[in-house]
């Protein structure tokens, strides 16, 4: 038993210990929790970097694959879709000297990547060899065990004593302290010792005896972390937004390096008393890795950018540029989420009738609010990840539906003494039964919740009447005044503001799949992952108002007639179902042509199922046919299904402007439509505060969709088959294995990896300035994560930026990326 | 009926031998096949409850076939009760639902073809250990059902805590295996031949008589040992939550539903012989009592649903115990069926959770807004509160053992012994001592027989090479037979029975390992991406040497062990330990060398 020498009085104070982390935090993973799961880019801690030097950068540091595999490339070639020409021109700007030697290991180099354990690092193997046991893994599984509980937003059924208003360490501390007796690497004799009176001072005190040596103990703090990167990832996420979760936790990085190096030098003490820590000399990793060799790494690039040049170019060929074809006198308009799955069903509905209109927005209608339902436990957020909401929006369900319910009874074991016994007497035959029927029966049975957020029959409350300021500060409903100018910024921001049909459409969109932890990834993006049918019903009563409507003419002059009538719709995007709410406060007048429009609706959402239905690999399936909807269906309420829908799987563009552009065009599900006015913008503005959300978020999306499918095991979360849940907040492996960030193989399995290309209806000038005044799509645009270009009406022709230009392409496109 | 269409049975294995060809089929032609196996012997069982008029006519005995080895003869005796029935029906249901639910689960996954042929080894598996009439047979059922969770708990190959999972529970379970084979042997002492069934049922007070107590109540313990490894009781209780690692479905099926309550199968079929001793029943009430109090515990402080599921499933099967121990076989059998369909329907919809608790009408959710607590919580003082939590929370400081640690006191006891024997100071009077004649033929036997279990153990817990691991592992087999062979002149059938298989296989092994002779078993080194085929035909080597029964091995080793123990109870349990040892010797090359990832992960 060691005695406290003077050194351990002499405290780095925490606050240097806090900037010591929060350096190390930059280079974590951003991990939300998976119900408020936001598409980021995987690589954000690095996009201050140009794209191809981040992207070696990381692949030596965590030893992953930054490109798609080369048979991908091959494979393109081999179905004539890529050119092995437009590899050498590319080769011959990043590597000149050595363009037919790389070409050669395209053709004959296999290359086989190999993943090591980054588990442990060198200095904990050092700890481990020279003990004999795996010290950080034992202390590993126990903190999983630990902070999992601690953290519980819903799973575990014994909440920690404590935990409501301690920090983490302080409550293990009094938890143990507390115990009569001290759990295995503790005894009563090294408690006091062990668990220092503050985290800081544990840290301090423990981190001198495991890694004397002063010059490596930033390493070996950084490597502790990094062995639990996903667990820290959230913790660091939640240190800093700590409304992410409904139960609130006092985490930090500095609590929870402090209990792993308490834990660590715990179980040194358990297996050897007297253990020395030992020399720590560099120790070589097997340095094999091919993507370290700058030859395989130029070939990479080359047929990376090649693949994206050809892409791109393939389908602005398609683009409609010859005539603004608008719309005159529109029958109907319909406002729908610029979300590429949305781009389908717009393309469909449009070919039905020549009097619609559609526009594309953000999901979240401009509503930076957050909404309580009735039956909810918490209220929602439903805005931009980024964006902090300032509303509060409450609803009621007039009359109690009676709720179907597969699961919510059975789904979790019940831990009263002999409760689980009964439940499973009585729930045992029953829940057979529910399994049966659904795996052979999806569609007979349907017992399953429909996350549809609002309930038809509900009522909302939006309109402040002069409440003061409801929880945590929010602002219960907007004044009118507020609604005006929310309707005026939407409206302009899309370019619409005349010509108002008499029946506005406003759809929010969402997904219902059952047994799927990655639910929220499939729901609106702009409504932090969760159905937009709140954002859209809000946004439809709010242009209903007379009196907003009077405060639009004669302030912003929008002139939205009388007989106007907006009507909230939801598109469940994984059912290809539509719903429309409030209808029976339809004006009688417009029933008939609502009652035509609603014919529209399902025959386009039919032809999105089957459109849909054809993307699907499941071989068993029949592909096409009269079922199609049926099809999509029964993936939506299968159990086993790991692919209930599409998700961005084809995601590539992004393109801000007129319909006219893209209307017609099948785009294949690959973009963003951001509906955009040129003639109503000559400054620029609208654009720039278009981009500052459109950018940051669809690339945000696309990276995420691209470093997971290029190394499936490093940034993406690995196959969706053995995930476990862990405190309703993450995913894990089996039930002692770090928290699992980025997207399923699953989610991934089909998607080309392509960088974005965001695409702008307007003059190079313009749109150059654009991108300059926001500064993060300043540098997501300059690093080149994302391709950024425009097409300029005035000379009839494609502009791509590149390093700092706006460079005129020919006309057919060559030297396009 | 019954005599022909028995075959039907054995068409999971054959399918299983199918998608292990080296063949990718197709999808769809690989869950037809599999669904089609488990059908067909599904409406057979079916139509023989009907043909044979429901339950009127149970129980069924019938001898399928014997088999004469050498002259020694097998039978393979089929024996149909309710309890086979209810097991029987739980297989086909779940194993239907379970290949429907993987089929679109599974889709596109890499191991599409690995995943299914293993689970129908584990059915036919089922069907061998729910139809079994003896003892022997059931021993049989029991090593095919570990065999193939070691493969599910380690189906993601390159995933190094996957994989070091398996390998613990794989040690688990041959400790249990131990305890069923000593059984099973046990049994032919009792019976002068195989333990069958339908004999046991009918036992009373009376019929061991003229045998000593002590036998059945070993035989009892043996039994009990045997089912609390495999049905996860105290004090093995916490492995089924680490061997949630493979798919979804996997574990479902075998940690919620099937092979976890094998364990509890054993003790109903051996009923009649440990319910004789209080002790035992006392015991296993004991076990089942303790399982379900610190299960219901730790299941509280599960974060993660797989982990609370799983030991949700220890406390119910803790019950079970509990309940068999009072005698109510019939009423476990039953809690049996009804908590299998519900905990595999449970764990299959695990991933839901998520979704579920984020409406109010979640009840874990409820109760922690009105902060609701269990009765019993309520009324214990804060400290001992903190105590249980604490407890709770780490397992009841048991997670070591698992780990591992257990480990340690054998290979120190093995180190220490090393140390004096590779002293000449001890071992010439030693060896003189033996050279003593009338001294020296009474101990040989003996004294070979420890020698063997000492290069076992020098294989297991020392040897860090693979090629002098396996030539360990051939020094004690040859000295196990060598001392049978002293022993015993009638078990020479059996010794040739056993070599048939083993030394082919013994070859096999050596000549793979000799590959690898310079890679450390302290690492993994995933060789099976590079090397498919050492690392297939390894497997088949270590399933001849691990007793497996797919070779002549099997029926080997029972023929010297029931020969044995005519002899000595201490030279039969000696033999068996180092057989047991092999597997895991077997295992550990075979887990090190050609699975993980390659890492500097060091443990053990």
């Amino acid at each position: 038993m060691e005695k406290l020498t003077e050194d351990d009085l002499k405290i780095t104070g925490r606050l240097e210990m806090d900037r010591f982390l929060e350096e190390i935090a930059q280079e974590l993973p951003i991990i939300r929790p998976i119900s408020e799961f936001i598409h980021l880019n995987l690589l954000l801690p690095y996009q201050n970097l140009p794209f191809w030097e981040a992207v070696k950068t990381v692949s030596k540091k965590f030893e992953a694959m930054p490109f798609g595999e080369l048979d991908l490339y091959r494979e393109k070639i081999k179905s004539g879709f890529l050119s092995e020409e437009l590899i050498k021109q590319k080769l011959a700007q990043i590597a000149p000297s050595e363009v037919s030697d790389i070409i050669d290991l395209l053709h004959h180099k296999h290359i086989e990547f190999i993943h090591h354990d980054l588990r442990n690092g060198k200095l904990h193997h050092h700890w481990n060899s020279s003990l004999g046991v795996n010290v950080a893994s034992l202390a590993d599984s126990m903190l999983i065990k630990w902070m999992g509980m601690y953290i519980d937003q819903g799973i575990g059924l014994w909440e920690m004593p404590g935990a409501d208003d301690y920090s983490f360490y302080e409550t293990i501390k009094n938890l143990f302290q507390e115990s009569l007796v001290k759990p295995a690497p503790f005894s009563s004799k090294n408690f006091e010792f062990l668990f220092a009176d503050s985290a800081e001072n544990a840290i301090n005190r423990h981190l001198k005896f495991l890694c004397p040596d002063p010059m490596t103990q930033a390493e070996y703090l950084r490597e502790s972390i990094f062995t639990l990167r996903g667990w820290a990832g959230l913790i660091y996420c939640l240190e800093k937004n700590p409304t992410l979760i409904p139960f609130k936790r006092k985490v930090s990085l500095i609590d929870f390096m402090a209990v792993k190096l308490i834990l660590e030098r715990a179980w040194i003490i358990n297996h050897n008393p007297k253990a020395e820590a030992p020399n720590f000399k560099e120790l070589q990793l097997d340095d094999s890795n091919p993507i370290k060799d700058e030859k395989i790494f130029s070939l990479f690039r080359a047929c990376q950018e090649a693949l994206e040049e050809q892409t791109y170019k393939h389908y602005f060929q398609k683009l409609n540029l010859t005539s603004r074809k608008e719309v005159k006198n529109p029958n109907y308009q319909a406002i729908f989420c610029m979300d590429d799955r949305e781009c389908a069903l717009r393309r469909n509905l449009e070919n039905l009738n020549e009097g619609i209109e559609t526009f594309g927005t953000a999901g979240h209608f401009g509503i930076e609010g957050v909404f309580q339902h009735s039956e909810d436990a918490f209220p929602k957020k439903q805005c931009p990840a980024p964006l902090t909401p300032r509303y509060l929006i409450k609803d009621s369900v007039f009359k109690k539906e009676k709720r179907q319910e597969l699961t919510h009874d059975l789904i979790q074991p019940s831990h009263k003494f002999l409760g689980d016994f009964f439940q499973s007497i009585t729930g045992g035959l029953k829940s057979g039964f529910l399994l049966a029927m659904n795996l052979f029966f999806p569609l007979a049975f349907k017992k399953t919740e429909t996350v549809r957020e609002i309930k038809l029959n509900s009522h909302l409350k939006f309109i402040n009447n002069g409440e003061g300021p409801g929880a945590d500060g929010l602002k219960v409903g907007y004044t009118f005044e507020e609604i005006a100018e929310l309707l005026n910024g939407q409206l302009r921001l899309i370019g619409f503001i005349h010509q108002f049909a008499p029946l506005i459409f406003v759809f929010g969109h969402g997904s219902n799949s059952v047994n799927n932890p990655y639910f929220a990834t499939y729901g609106c993006g702009a409504c932090s992952g969760r159905p937009g049918s709140a954002n859209a019903r809000t946004f439809a009563s709010m242009a209903n108002l007379p009196e907003v409507r009077e405060i639009l003419r004669l302030k912003y002059n929008i002139n939205i007639p009388p007989t106007t009538y907006f009507v909230a719709g939801f598109h469940d995007t994984c059912r290809d179902l539509i719903d429309l709410y409030e209808t029976h406060l339809l004006p009688d007048s417009l029933k008939p042509s609502f009652h035509k429009f609603k014919k529209y609706l399902s025959l386009a959402v039919y032809k999105n199922a089957r459109e849909r239905s054809q993307m699907f690999k499941l071989v068993t399936y029949r592909p096409v046919s009269k079922l199609a909807q049926k099809e999509v269906l029964r993936r939506s309420y299968s159990l086993f299904e790991t692919r209930p829908e599409m998700g961005h799987t084809n995601v590539a563009f992004s393109i801000v402007g007129n319909r006219s552009l893209t209307k017609d065009v099948d785009l294949n599900r690959r973009s963003f439509l951001q509906s955009y006015d040129r003639e109503i913008d000559p400054e620029g503005d609208i654009l720039a505060s278009s981009l500052g959300a459109v950018i940051p978020v669809t690339s945000g999306i696309n990276l995420d969709y691209y470093f997971s499918r290029v190394d499936n095991l490093r940034f993406g979360a690995g196959s969706k088959l053995p995930q476990n849940i862990v405190g309703n907040i993450g995913v894990s492996h089996g039930t002692e294995s770090d928290l699992l960030f980025g997207l399923p193989f699953q989610m991934i399995d089909q998607h080309t990896p392509l960088r974005l290309f965001v695409l702008v209806e307007q003059s190079p000038e313009i749109a150059l300035s654009a991108i300059q005044k926001n500064p993060l799509v300043k540098e997501i645009v300059y690093n080149n994560w994302v391709h950024y270009g425009c097409w300029d009406y005035k000379t009839h022709s494609y502009y791509v930026f590149r390093k700092g230009e706006m460079i005129k392409l020919n006309h057919s496109l060559e030297e396009l990326c | 009926m019954l005599e022909i269409f028995v075959w039907i049975y054995i068409l999971p294995i054959l399918s299983c031998l199918v998608l292990c060809l080296p063949y990718r089929f197709q999808e769809k032609t690989v869950t037809r096949l599999t669904g089609m196996s488990l059908l067909i012997p599904a409406i057979f069982t079916l139509s023989l409850l009907l043909y044979e008029g429901w339950l009127g006519a149970l129980p069924l005995e019938h001898n399928a076939l014997s088999l004469n080895l050498f002259g020694h003869v097998f039978d393979l005796v089929i024996w149909i009760d309710f309890n086979t029935i209810i097991m029987m029906m739980l297989t086909h249901i779940l194993g239907l639902m379970v290949v429907k639910y993987a089929h679109g689960y599974l889709h596109l996954e890499k191991g599409y073809q690995r995943f299914f042929s293993t689970i129908l080894f584990f059915i036919f598996g089922m069907y061998v250990l729910s139809l079994a009439g003896t003892l022997d047979l059931f021993f049989a059922g029991w090593e095919l059902v570990g065999f193939s969770s070691f493969f599910l708990i380690a189906f993601y190959r390159s995933h190094t805590r996957s994989v070091m999972n398996a390998w613990r529970v794989y040690n688990i379970y041959r400790v249990c295996d131990v305890g069923i084979l000593m059984g099973a042997v046990l049994g032919h002492v009792l019976w002068h031949e195989a333990t069958r069934f339908s004999e046991i049922i009918q036992i009373s007070n009376t019929t061991f008589l003229n045998t000593p107590k002590l036998y059945i109540v070993i035989m009892g313990l043996f039994l009990v040992m045997a089912s609390v490894g495999k049905s996860a009781q105290f004090p093995f209780h916490t492995w089924p939550s680490k061997a949630m690692e493979g798919p979804t479905p996997s574990s479902a099926i075998f940690y919620g539903a099937l092979s976890i309550h094998a364990g509890v199968f054993l003790l109903v079929r051996t009923f009649p012989i440990w319910s004789i001793s209080t002790e035992i029943k006392v015991l296993v009430m004991f076990i089942g009592m303790i399982t379900f109090i610190l299960s219901t515990l730790q299941g509280r402080v599960q974060a993660n649903i797989k982990g609370q599921i799983a030991f949700a499933s220890t406390a119910q099967i803790g019950i079970m115990f509990v309940e068999l121990s009072l005698g109510l076989t019939t009423l476990a059998m039953i809690h049996l069926f009804l908590h299998a369909l519900y905990r595999c329907f449970q764990l299959l919809v695990s991933p839901s959770v998520v979704a579920n608790s984020l409406t109010l009408n979640n009840k874990v959710m409820l109760d922690r807004i009105s902060k609701g607590k269990e009765w019993e919580l309520r009324f214990l003082p804060k400290k001992l509160n903190a105590t249980l939590y604490t407890l709770a929370l780490n397992d009841f400081s048991m997670d070591p053992s698992w780990r591992g640690f257990g480990l340690i006191p054998w290979r120190k006891a093995y180190m220490l012994l090393r140390n004096i024997l590779s002293k000449p100071v001890y071992v010439i009077p030693l060896f003189f001592l033996l050279l003593l004649p009338d001294f020296a033929l009474h101990r040989w036997p003996w004294i070979l027989s420890s020698i063997s279990l000492l290069y076992s153990m020098r294989a297991l817990f020392y040897q860090t090479d693979p090629f002098h691991s396996m030539i360990d592992l051939s020094i004690s087999l040859a000295m196990d037979m060598l001392s049978i062979v002293l022993i015993d002149t009638h078990a020479i059938i059996g010794i040739k029975i056993f070599l048939l298989s083993v030394i082919p296989a013994q070859i096999l092994g050596l000549y793979i390992c000799s590959h690898y002779r310079h890679l450390s078993l302290r690492e993994f080194h995933a060789m099976g991406t590079a090397h498919p085929l050492h690392g297939n035909l390894f497997l088949v080597s270590f399933m001849i040497l691990a007793g497996m029964p797919i070779s002549t091995a099997f029926f080997g080793e029972d023929i010297i062990l029931e020969e044995l123990i005519n002899h000595s109870l201490y030279m039969s349990f000696a033999t068996t330990i180092s057989l047991m040892m092999n597997g895991l010797i077997c295992v550990r090359i075979y887990t090190r060398i050609f699975m993980g990832s390659r890492s500097l992960i060091h443990e053990d």
